[in-house]
């Protein structure tokens, strides 16, 4: 709950506007369009309403709120955190290594093969420039 | 690393909740550092000295692994 609660609401306000485009957008038959806006539009709207639930619930509840605070903030559980996203990275690389391939086999576009490539090679570009930015830093 | 932090918990009739509390850490974490599981940053374990009123050696054992 770092973000100002004007944030939340202009994105939920944002997420139902293009869900509703996204609606029209269907009624209107271009799938595209009604796919983004739906898509998107759902995301902005259940993220958002989340966020607004969960402020509400700690606004009453002040002790609970300073508890997941501290919980969340503790040495402990920001070590679990960054390990296991280190961890979710290199199961992930795998996988990004088979989807061009599988790519390939349902006949994509060579567009896509190439940018299914362009992404794993853009992971490994962004963990070296983090490291290095790191190395500096520490 | 091996700890006398039980040990010394104990001794004062403290909680693990209320030294949670005092250190600004979650209960999960005293938890894990008095069962080895977790060893503190250099931050926490200066906290937990002063806490106690003894040195970092008097709470945490260092032992060298065999070269």
């Amino acid at each position: 709950m770092n973000r100002p609660l004007w944030v939340e609401r202009g994105l939920l306000i944002l997420g139902v506007l293009l869900a509703a485009a996204g609606l029209l957008a269907a009624w209107n038959g271009a799938e595209v369009w009604a796919g983004l806006g739906l898509g998107i539009g759902a995301g902005l709207i259940g993220s958002n309403t989340a966020m607004l639930l969960t402020r509400r619930y700690y606004r009453k509840r002040p002790e609970q709120e300073r508890q997941k605070r501290i919980d969340s903030g503790d040495e402990r559980s920001m070590a679990i955190r960054y390990q296991a996203k280190a961890k979710a990275f290199d199961r992930m690389i795998i996988v990004m290594i088979v989807v061009p391939f599988l790519l390939i086999a349902a006949q994509s576009p060579l567009w896509l093969v190439l940018a299914a490539v362009g992404l794993y090679l853009l992971a490994y570009l962004l963990q070296i420039v983090y490291t290095m930015k790191l190395g500096k830093q520490m | 690393m091996l700890n006398r932090l039980e040990e010394l918990r104990k001794e004062r009739g403290i909680k693990q909740e209320e030294l949670a509390e005092a250190l600004q850490v979650s209960r999960q974490t005293i938890g894990s550092l008095e069962n080895g599981r977790y060893n503190p940053s250099i931050t926490l374990a200066f906290k937990l000295a002063r806490y106690f009123k003894l040195s970092i050696e008097d709470i945490f054992i260092y032992e060298e692994e065999p070269l």
